[in-house]
């Protein structure tokens, strides 16, 4: 299982705060991520890979494009953030 | 040597204390010489805005909150730093967010506290939903919070920018 989740404006644009996925092996390509996604939520890739979506990964950041995702982790697409 | 800084950050739905905030710093730094306490407040811009929803990731959230107090701790000597995000429904003159800081110097409490402070506009993990008159607006760090915080990191040491 891998666990997908959307926040602030990216939840309202795709109507979904979380989604799972099965995933029973090691090795997930982010490029694999999306289109599972979008197979899950039609035009959702558009979304994901707006400029200034980010995706985090166990509640980390991570910018590389061939980051395997595993059983298990938890997945986030973070619009923009502020605070303060 | 200084200690290691006694950081402390929590994101609640509830109000804080300031005075009792306070405490805590002040219980936790030994040998500090000078505090500086900053409150954000949700801004009435004439009256447009009726309210703020601030929205986080439990865990992620606390995690962007501490690792900008460590790097400013990294940066100057500072005591101890006990900042509170709060997230949920806010109206007009409702706090925020609260950043305490305290060193043996004034200067470092300063500097550690603005630098906190611009970081936390660009890079902590909060969404904040403007509702203007039934408008709702997601609203993203601003142009001049990004070169805030640039600026910090163009500058070395203490004394910057």
């Amino acid at each position: 299982m891998l666990e997908v989740r959307f926040f602030a404006r990216l939840r309202e644009a795709l109507g979904r705060e979380r989604v799972r996925l099965p995933l029973e092996t090691p090795g997930l390509t982010v490029e694999g991520l999306l289109s599972a996604l979008e197979a899950e939520i039609p035009g959702s890739r558009g979304q994901l890979t707006a400029p200034g979506i980010r995706l985090a990964v166990n509640q980390t950041f991570v910018e590389d494009e061939n980051f395997a995702l595993n059983p298990g982790d938890e997945v986030a697409f973070l619009p923009p953030v502020t605070g303060g | 040597m200084t200690p290691p800084a006694v950081l402390s950050v929590a994101v609640q739905k509830e109000d804080f204390s300031i005075e009792e905030a306070l405490r805590r710093l002040r219980k936790a730094a030994h040998g500090a010489g000078a505090e500086v306490a900053f409150v954000g407040l949700v801004r009435d811009q004439a009256g447009s805005v009726a309210s703020l929803t601030l929205e986080h990731y439990p865990g992620m959230s606390e995690r962007s909150m501490l690792a900008v107090c460590k790097r400013a701790a990294e940066r100057w000597p500072l005591l101890a730093v006990e900042a509170i995000h709060r997230v949920g429904s806010l109206g007009p003159g409702d706090q925020i967010v609260l950043v305490l800081v305290s060193s043996a110097h004034r200067h470092a409490a300063f500097e550690g506290a603005q630098y906190i402070m611009d970081a936390f506009k660009s890079e902590v993990v909060f969404w904040k939903l403007e509702d203007r008159a039934g408008e709702k607006v997601w609203i993203e760090a601003a142009p001049s919070d990004h070169r805030a915080l640039a600026a910090w990191e163009g500058a070395s040491g203490e004394g910057a920018p």
